[in-house]
């Protein structure tokens, strides 16, 4: 801007009116081929923001900030000679023209209120990674000077150094009930319970405290869901028929039972990607690999080769999301227009993913795999007799099947499967799936009623004797040698993309793939890369995202977005401190949690009256200059609803239940159509793209649920009915404990006798005081 | 028992930020949005008419006479066709006659021709192309502009866009089929990665409960008349010991305002329902002065003029006060004896009587916002998922077709009379091949007059930058008056 100014002093060029003169120019003659709004970079170069013309194209700068008039956006237009004439048809209108000249002149000012393109533009990358981009934050080993951080002295000593910096100081300690709530909940998503909070009081040991919430079954309900949230866990299909799909709880009570036992982070990453090839022996891998079928599948979707690839890539995107932090999806079709990712990156990860095949069904024990032997071996005979019977009408089927899809995959349908290349057989697969609902249906589709009533019984009577297996969705391989991914350049031929490394990572050698006897090994290949000594970024990633779970917003704010989009680390020694620590550690969780909850910095108070300044300038908390507090998260709210009138039922673990059951919001089942209206309402994840944090919203919806809604009635009037029949000399007291873990306040205690003075006995008005502190602010936010 | 406004106001508590309310009012100002509109709107208000399971586009807007004259014949598309089910048969005519009607002489078939009255309003597109016959993925690419789930439904980008115009009913109203859900349920309307007051809300006119939960209801009658406003007076006053010290936290003081929001809601939203103010002219107009009170068994026209007609009369009503954006549903997902528009059997049987009612209803409604003067500010569109064959599946029915259907468009902003971008002779594909009207189009269009531009309404979710149109779209200058 001093430069502009420098030329309108020596009366050179005043620049026209950006958004009345240069912007409609620029739009007309300029954006068809260089522009975000026509999506064409041509020659690289966007003329739709100051940054665009800065860095320009292929062929530099458009704009000289030295020598304006020198600027080839400037030559081009004045078709000068030795540069291409822009426009390259037809010379501009003078008048236009002129605009043009003069805003370059005075040195192309591009005022911020614009609104066009307000993001940095990067020209294209032509599949190039720059030594530059290398030297991006996130993809820098962790700092030689980060000392590793384990306990909370260490971290509130990163924090107070940072407040200490800004001339701010730490908030006092939170009231001891208040951290009870906040800490119980944080660890187990369940309230304190009344016995809890009372031993509490007497006796506030916050380091006991903590240990037993680790300890307890339920803090591995709580933060299970925060993975389930990342990998867009669900328990049916999606798209239209939304099929349930029956085994699917077994990978939700995998991941449960991992966070309770602690399992390594590094452990728990590889076992759900290659759990196959890594530990073909241990039962768990099958389940665990429960995370390579949780996309959306649509039943009738004919195209199966478009199918299959939408799936491996929903994969690539999710295992990015998740692992890296990094949206790769943009990836796909092009480089990444702002983060150094190629469209060769993404394949290449893509490619480790290529082997894949679904199996259904597949026994979860050994014990199991030969119970279902036995049970095969002694209906052999029924079944084969069976199958005699429903050949001919399985022939038309198959035909019928067949007939919907386009001619090249009738084609393949009709080829032994044995014949096909990897690839095809994968397409088959999926394809086949329509044949063989076709064939699960036969007897919905028989015209023939005397053999379909034959067929039918003969399938009761078989369908009565087998027994329930424990069974679950998993992966496999399509056998040791598996078909690249393909990408094709216009013009050119597609090009396979053999397993590899972003780029701009290469640093870090991908293990050798080493090719088992039925599968690639490349799944195990990227699980071991991963979570290697080396990788700076899945450790760094998890460590983050467990900070923000605590304390409310990561030290990378953008938790799932570590590219040059996203924000830089707020504390970044801390940062590598912590996970240099969790490495040291052994990748284990509870510590990381436990060192974070212990702290002073989490133990603040969350209100904060005596210093608005700190408010003012960091309304988010960034610095950590009072405690976190946040909404109770869905689950929380009607978990919270059954466990203050004590019907929750606490079982762990088990099959998906209905909504109406008081089991804990977990194990209700995830159908992607229709989810429980409380849960939506407050926010929960949808199960279908993957959720690194929620959004807390406020909606009116949110009221009506908690004011007029079945759950919030029925749990009010168990509550009341509990206060009012526990013979406490106190039901004040009582009903407090129970609804928010804490005594009431003085004031709050004379708000409630004033209201249930004039009704002490009667039920129905403990029922209504139960209601109103279930819907108050108190009970919904923690302190 | 339920809210007064009266009350609320009195117990609820002062002095909430106008924010919090904004927010819960789908008003909420973020930073990247200060810029909106981009432009100065042609309109303030949609309503969006799907007909779910694929309405025929030869049999009702888009006239073929080559389809007349070669019934019967063998088809033949010059090209390899990809049918959903056994589609390829013979060609097969139009199922109804065709006329002329309003200046512009459109021709409409016969169950459509109540709409003749209004043809001089509407801008037809008849080279819509989606990109797969499945009705969930179609479904999806209509209503939010992605074939995967997880997108949010056009209402709920314009809600997030341009916030609400009343402050007692939500910005965006979805009015579903009262036999059930379309393909996909309510995901179709959903706010995915949007705020999550930016979702449809489900209004079910004539149900006992129109709005799920407004009302204290079914499931517990414990409420005495004297205790539950003392709970909410408990509530009210529990709030504000909570709030005091907590000043200028609009969460809380946006759930504070909720409650007021609720109230308003309880008054406004049964009045907003309530037809019995309504004159008997206006009645009608929608085809509900019949006076009946029960329909025959079978599908019938009279029965799907009322159906729609109630929702369509009711999205006037919404639209007069101030709801920005009214999706209504016509067919339930699949099932037989069929109540949608996916006509593989019988074009006739299940076409006919869909779509006088619907052609009733519709009439009525440009009619009546036309004489109320709404029109001008409302984008009145009609779409589906994909459209029908013009060869039949061997008998009376169509099967699915992507690769040509119709949508149209009247009101704020729309060139009346006009039909933009012909199919080909025989209603199988746009005429230009390589260029049909997509989705992306329209939705763009409907942003342009709206004073949005596409490109620019755009939110970061899952490391991109996502909007309704895409990577696409073009705003179709043809159709602007």
């Amino acid at each position: 801007m001093t430069f502009t100014l420098f030329i309108v002093c020596l009366g050179l060029a005043s620049p026209p009116d950006f958004n009345r003169e240069v912007l409609p120019t620029l739009r007309e003659h300029c954006f068809q081929c260089h522009s975000h709004e026509t999506g064409k970079n041509k020659g690289g170069l966007v003329v739709d923001s100051s940054n665009g013309l800065r860095l320009g194209g292929d062929g530099g700068p458009a704009v000289n900030a030295q020598k304006p008039d020198q600027s080839p956006l400037l030559l081009a237009i004045r078709r000068q000679e030795g540069v291409s004439a822009m426009p390259p048809a037809k010379a501009l209108p003078e008048p236009a023209r002129i605009v043009l000249e003069r805003w370059v002149l005075a040195g192309a000012p591009w005022p911020a209120e614009s609104g066009v393109s307000p993001k940095p533009v990067k020209a294209a990358r032509n599949g190039v990674i720059t030594p530059a981009d290398r030297t991006w934050w996130a993809f820098q080993p962790l700092a030689p000077t980060a000392v590793s951080v384990r306990d909370a002295q260490s971290i509130d000593l990163h924090i107070d150094s940072s407040l200490k910096a800004r001339g701010w100081n730490r908030a006092s300690p939170a009231d001891s009930a208040d951290w009870l709530r906040r800490v119980t909940y944080d660890l187990t998503g369940l309230p304190p319970a009344t016995a809890e909070a009372k031993a509490f009081a007497a006796n506030p040991d916050k380091s006991a405290a903590i240990d037993r919430l680790l300890a307890s079954p339920h803090f591995g309900e709580k933060w299970g869901r925060f993975w389930l949230d990342l990998v867009r866990y669900a328990e049916s299909d999606g798209y239209r028929a939304d099929e349930f799909r029956p085994t699917a709880w077994r990978y939700r009570d995998w991941v449960v039972a991992a966070w309770n036992s602690d399992m390594p982070y590094d452990r728990f990453l590889r076992l759900q990607l290659a759990g196959d090839e890594l530990e073909p022996n241990n039962p768990e891998s099958l389940i665990a690999l429960g995370y390579l079928r949780l996309g959306t599948y649509e039943y009738n979707q004919r195209d199966s080769t478009a199918q299959w690839n939408a799936i491996l890539e929903d994969i690539t995107d999710v295992t990015a999301d998740v692992a890296l932090g990094l949206g790769l999806a943009c990836a796909r079709c092009h480089d990444h227009k702002y983060d150094p990712l190629l469209q060769r990156d993404y394949h290449a990860l893509k490619s480790f993913f290529s082997g894949l095949v679904w199996r259904d069904d597949v026994p979860v024990s050994k014990a199991e795999a030969e119970r279902m032997l036995a049970w095969e071996k002694q209906t052999a005979q029924r079944r084969e007799q069976l199958a005699k019977l429903e050949a001919p009408h399985r022939r038309i089927a198959f035909q019928d099947a067949r007939a919907l899809f386009p001619p090249e995959l009738q084609k393949l349908l009709d080829t032994p499967r044995e014949q096909l290349s990897p690839a095809e057989k994968q397409v088959y697969d999926i394809a086949y799936r329509q044949v063989q609902y076709e064939y699960d249906h036969l007897e919905t589709r028989m015209k023939d009623a005397k053999a379909r009533e034959e067929i039918k019984k003969l399938r009761l009577e078989l369908k009565a004797e087998t027994p329930t297996f424990a069974t679950a969705q998993t992966v496999s391989e399509v056998g040791a040698t598996v078909d690249n991914p393909t990408v094709a350049k216009r013009g050119k031929k597609p090009e396979p993309i053999a397993p590899g490394v972003p780029t701009v990572l290469d640093r870090l050698g991908l293990p050798a793939i080493q090719v088992r006897a039925n599968s690639s090994g490349r799944r195990a290949a990227l699980a071991q890369w991963l979570t290697g000594p080396e990788n700076p970024l899945v450790p760094r990633v998890m460590v983050n995202r467990v900070w923000q779970r605590v304390f409310g917003k990561g030290l990378v704010a953008t938790t799932s977005d570590w590219g040059t989009l996203g924000e830089k680390p707020s504390h970044p020694e801390l940062l590598d401190g912590l996970t240099r620590g969790f490495i040291n550690g052994g990748w284990k969780l509870k510590p990381l949690i436990r060192a974070m909850v212990l702290s002073e910095t989490y133990g603040q108070s969350s209100v904060r009256l005596d210093n608005p300044a700190m408010r003012d300038s960091d309304s988010d908390n960034r610095y950590l200059w009072r405690g976190p507090s946040r909404r109770l998260d869905a689950e929380e709210v009607r978990d919270s609803l059954f466990a203050s009138a004590n019907t929750l039922d606490r079982t762990v673990g088990g099959p998906g239940v209905g909504d109406d059951a008081p089991r804990r919001s977990i194990y209700l089942k995830v159908r992607r159509n229709t989810r429980d209206p409380l849960l939506a309402a407050f926010d929960a994840a949808d199960g279908l793209q993957t959720t690194p944090q929620r959004l807390p919203t406020v909606t009116v919806t949110q009221t009506l649920l908690l004011r007029n809604g079945p759950l919030a009635e029925s749990q009010s009037a168990a509550l009341g009915k509990l206060i009012v029949s526990s013979g406490e000399g106190d039901r004040i007291k009582a009903l407090f404990l129970r609804a928010l873990g804490r005594l009431p306040r003085p004031e709050e205690a004379s708000a409630v006798e004033n209201a249930v003075a004039s009704h002490a006995n009667d039920a129905a008005c403990w029922t209504d005081t139960a209601h109103a502190v279930l819907e108050s602010n108190a009970f919904l936010y923690l302190e | 028992m339920t809210f007064t406004r009266r009350d609320m106001l009195e117990r609820s508590g002062q002095g909430f930020g106008a924010m919090a309310l904004a927010a819960l009012l789908a008003d909420d100002a973020r930073a990247d949005k200060a810029l909106l509109p981009h432009h100065a709107p042609k309109a303030t208000r949609v309503v969006q008419l799907f007909m779910a399971g694929g309405a025929s586009q030869v049999d009702l807007f888009d006239y073929k006479p080559e389809l007349i004259k070669r019934d019967g014949q063998p088809s033949d598309f010059g090209e390899k066709v990809e049918a959903f089910q056994n589609g390829l048969g013979p060609w097969l005519r139009p199922q109804w006659e065709f006329k002329p009607y309003g200046q512009c002489g459109k021709m409409l078939g016969e169950p459509v021709a109540p709409l003749g009255a209004v043809a001089d309003d509407i801008a037809f597109i008849h080279n819509m192309a989606g990109k797969t016959g499945v009705h969930s993925q179609a479904t999806y690419l209509q209503a939010t502009g992605f074939q995967n789930p997880g997108f949010p439904g056009m209402g709920a980008w314009i809600s997030y866009g341009l916030g609400s115009i009343n402050r007692n009913l939500p910005a965006f109203v979805v009015l579903p089929d009262h036999r059930g859900f379309a393909s996909n349920g309510p995901k179709n309307w959903d706010s995915a990665f949007l705020p999550g007051q930016h979702q449809g809300t489900i209004l079910k006119p004539g149900a006992p409960r129109p709005i799920e939960d407004l009302f204290p209801g079914n499931h517990g009658s414990y409420l005495t008349g004297t205790a539950d406003p003392d709970g909410r007076d408990t509530l009210a006053r529990l709030n504000r010991m909570h709030s005091s010290g907590r000043s200028g936290d609009d969460r809380l003081e946006a759930r504070i305002a909720s409650y007021e929001l609720a109230a308003r809601m309880q008054l406004a939203a049964p009045e907003a329902l309530d037809l019995s103010r309504e004159t008997k002219e206006v009645l009608r107009l929608y085809g509900l002065d019949h006076g009946k009170s029960s329909f025959d068994r079978d599908i019938n026209p009279l029965e799907e003029t009322d159906a729609m007609g109630r929702k369509c009369l009711v999205a006037r009503r919404l639209l007069e006060r101030g709801v920005r954006f009214v999706q209504i549903w016509s067919g339930n997902d699949n099932g037989f004896p069929r109540r949608n528009w996916d006509s593989h059997e019988d074009i006739r049987r299940d076409h006919g009587p869909l779509a006088r009612g619907m052609a009733n209803a519709i009439a009525g409604l440009l009619i009546d916002l036309k004489r109320t003067g709404l029109l001008d500010e409302t984008i009145v569109m009609w779409t589906t998922e994909f459209g029908r064959m013009p060869s039949s599946q061997g008998g009376k029915g169509r099967d699915h077709n992507p690769h040509g259907f119709t949508t149209w468009l009247a009101g704020g902003g729309i060139k009346g009379g006009i039909t933009h971008g012909p199919s080909d002779a025989f209603g199988f594909r746009s005429a230009d091949k390589g260029r049909p009207t997509l989705v992306y189009d329209v939705h763009a269009t409907i942003l342009h007059l709206l004073g949005i531009d596409h490109t620019r309404l755009t939110v970061r979710a899952g490391g991109a930058d996502r909007r309704l149109t895409d990577v696409h779209g073009h705003v179709i200058e043809d159709i602007l008056a």
